[in-house]
């Protein structure tokens, strides 16, 4: 065992020591930190932007699914369990895919007690309603959305004295000794100053990747850190090229570009249509999942038949319904959005709406077991920074409940582990190592090169080259790009000397970790030699189930990017 | 016509618009200090769209809250603009406007336009 941290004496950065480190302030992180804390072990809560303004559940929309069979008594986990794999083409990693289907319920059950609030019909039962591929009826709506489930979460941790909250620090480096989990290292955003963190267990709960891609519909946190320190750290990842393109995505007019319309709630629940430029209708009488909807999609775009803005139509205008009921069911199931956008001047009512598939959700991530467990002891990954719970597709209202299940789940293995475990302790030479590191950010360098300017080279190749729609060349074309990015870019990066809320220090820390994640992304997609889910192949266009019903794992190895496949895991 | 008057007929001329921050910095004895930027319009540009312009374009030490929830609700964007508490996602700006834009009031301000919650 080596020195303790804390046990030095040292200026240049701040120290904290705890049981669990949860990384990510969202609903997976804050319902880890909840399970820990509750336990009575002390959690840091560490959060890039503060708890309830930070991550993609906060923005995600109404939509929840559990298998209560209140709506359709036929309906089972079992049910929901089959109709998620089979929505992901089979390429979801079943052990997981059966503990969401399994205690989805129960932590609904749990988040009611945290004081949020879902719609309930005059029974008393949850509401529930239809979704795209989902067999049975099972969609609750919560109250609010994400950010009634967020301010549920954060109540119900504010109860517990062990849990403190770290708002603005963007953890940066997982340290490790013999393959355990030592602590990590942070920027402390206001501060302006790293601050090391000695930890017995982590909970990584960053999210996803989705801003790799210059359209996307997420917020600009979600630049997928945790997954890419994760690598870093040892841990193996999984399918980092599925990414879920969401349908439905405002392109025009530009001030609410990037704004989700939540396709699955305004075509089952208001008889929406789905329209091409030419206002004719190209989608099936049954609602496709969001994969085939893409597909059809990218095809009346391919044949010349886009809206002005290179899209689609979402017009509710033109539904057979009563405008006045329309504008009820508007206000039942979507209030929020629907008010959003008519203070941009939009009524969904009166025009049709110009969308277009955007990036919205990873569903490769950090390889886990259906117990939460890396690679790396005493190391847990929740929510979305996790993969491959769903496959090459999710199905809608999927994603809130994964925050809770596996939040809940990793919360507890961590507190575990740290109940079994004495603190691994790390070497503060590495600390100082990593300010050394931060401070060549701030050296003027010839030809220097801003950050941001940096991300958006990156977001550019990536939405062009590794898009929706992907083939070897333009693949292959791509990692090069990124490899002379990393090559000449990266070491001309600086940032201007301002310390405390340095927008450019946070964006500096995050475009190495980005440009890692997209050669996986672009490697990932070059190996995967077909069509699946949301993983579009213009030169193998056919699912292959014969050679690819596998996961593409991905780990560092001396350094190296090492990547190889392995059979999907399936139950009985 | 006044000074300011023509001065806002040139920023409708130029379609720029003028935002005001009130800037702050811990370790400067000139804080806050008050810094002009003018922003091209673009039609339907809201005071989000213009800091995230001065950012990118005009000035990286600027320090604001990006995080953008697309609904409206999560309060990250909240500032005071014309003496008033407003979320800057949805405030609209039009051509030629002129604005002072401050933290929110009534929090530690920890640098520029950024407040803890």
């Amino acid at each position: 065992m080596r020195a303790r941290v804390f046990e030095q004496t040292m200026s240049s950065f701040d120290t904290i020591k705890c049981d669990v480190l949860v990384i990510g302030g969202g609903g997976a992180g804050c319902r880890a930190a909840i399970e820990s804390a509750s336990r009575k072990y002390r959690v840091v809560l560490a959060s890039k932007f503060p708890v309830g303004k930070a991550g993609a559940t906060v923005v995600a929309e109404n939509f929840y699914v559990a298998p209560f069979g209140f709506a359709d008594p036929e309906d089972s986990p079992e049910h929901y369990f089959q109709d998620t794999v089979r929505g992901g083409s089979f390429l979801s990693e079943q052990p997981l895919a059966r503990r969401l289907a399994t205690e989805g319920c129960n932590r609904v059950m749990d988040l009611e007690r945290f004081g949020v609030r879902f719609k309930k019909g005059e029974d008393g039962k949850f509401f529930q309603m239809k979704a795209p591929g989902h067999s049975r009826i099972r969609g609750l709506s919560p109250v609010g959305g994400g950010l009634g489930i967020m301010r549920g979460l954060q109540r119900e941790l504010k109860k517990y004295s062990q849990a403190q909250l770290h708002d603005d620090v963007m953890i940066i480096r997982i340290l490790t000794d013999s393959n355990a989990v030592a602590g990590a290292i942070g920027l402390d955003i206001r501060k302006g100053r790293l601050i090391a963190i000695e930890s017995k267990a982590i909970v990584i709960a960053t999210g996803g990747y989705s801003t790799l891609w210059l359209h996307n519909d997420v917020p600009c946190d979600c630049t997928g850190d945790g997954i890419a320190m994760a690598y870093d750290a040892g841990a193996d990842l999984i399918d980092m090229e599925l990414v879920l393109f969401y349908p439905t995505v405002m392109i025009h007019p530009p001030s609410v570009h990037g704004v989700l319309v939540p396709s699955g709630i305004l075509l089952e629940q208001v008889d929406a249509h789905l329209l091409n430029g030419r206002f004719e209708k190209f989608l099936p009488e049954k609602i496709p999942t969001r994969d085939v909807m893409n597909s059809l999609i990218y095809r009346e775009i391919a044949n010349g038949n886009a809206t002005p803005h290179g899209g689609v139509f979402l017009d509710v205008s033109r539904s057979p319904l009563p405008k006045e009921e329309l504008r009820n069911r508007l206000m039942f199931h979507l209030p929020e959005k629907y008010a959003y956008l008519l203070k941009y001047g939009i009524d969904m009512i009166q025009e049709p709406l110009e969308v277009a598939p955007m990036a919205h959700y990873t569903l490769g991530g950090i390889m886990i077991d259906s117990e939460c467990r890396t690679r790396v002891f005493g190391l847990y990954v929740a929510g979305e920074a996790e993969g491959n719970v769903h496959g090459a597709n999710r199905l809608g209202g999927n994603a809130l409940p994964e925050t809770q299940v596996f939040g809940a789940k990793a919360g507890e293995m961590a507190t575990q582990w740290a109940r079994e475990h004495d603190y691994v302790g790390f070497d503060p030479q590495e600390v100082e190592d990593e300010v050394k590191r931060m401070e060549s950010l701030f050296e003027l360098k010839t030809d220097s090169i801003n950050p941001t300017v940096l991300k958006k080279k990156l977001q550019s190749i990536m939405w062009s080259q590794v898009g929706p729609e992907r083939a070897e060349s333009t693949l292959k074309e791509a990692i090069e790009l990124l490899s002379r990015m990393k090559e000449q870019d990266l070491p001309r990066m600086a940032i201007p000397p301002t310390r405390e809320f340095s927008l450019q220090w946070l964006e500096a820390l995050e475009v190495p970790k980005m440009l890692d994640l997209s050669e996986m992304v672009a490697k990932a997609a070059l190996l995967r030699e077909e069509t699946r889910g949301h993983h579009f192949r213009s030169d193998f266009p056919s699912r292959e189930d014969e050679t690819w019903l596998k996961h593409i794992i991905i780990r560092k190895e001396r350094g190296e990017m090492k990547l190889w496949t392995k059979p999907v895991e399936t139950i009985s | 016509m006044d000074q300011a008057g023509r001065d806002d007929k040139l920023g409708e001329l130029r379609k720029d618009v003028e935002i005001v921050i009130r800037r702050s910095d811990p370790h400067s004895p000139e804080t806050p200090k008050d810094v002009v930027y003018a922003v091209p319009y673009r039609e339907g540009m809201t005071l989000q769209s213009a800091l995230d312009y001065i950012y990118r374009v005009l000035d990286p030490t600027i320090a604001f809250r990006p995080y953008k929830c697309g609904r409206g609700i999560c309060m990250s964007c909240v500032v005071t603009v014309k003496g008033r508490k407003r979320q800057a996602c949805s405030t609209f700006l039009e051509p030629g406007d002129h604005l002072l834009i401050e933290p929110t009031r009534g929090r530690p301000v920890i640098r520029d336009l950024v407040t803890s919650f």
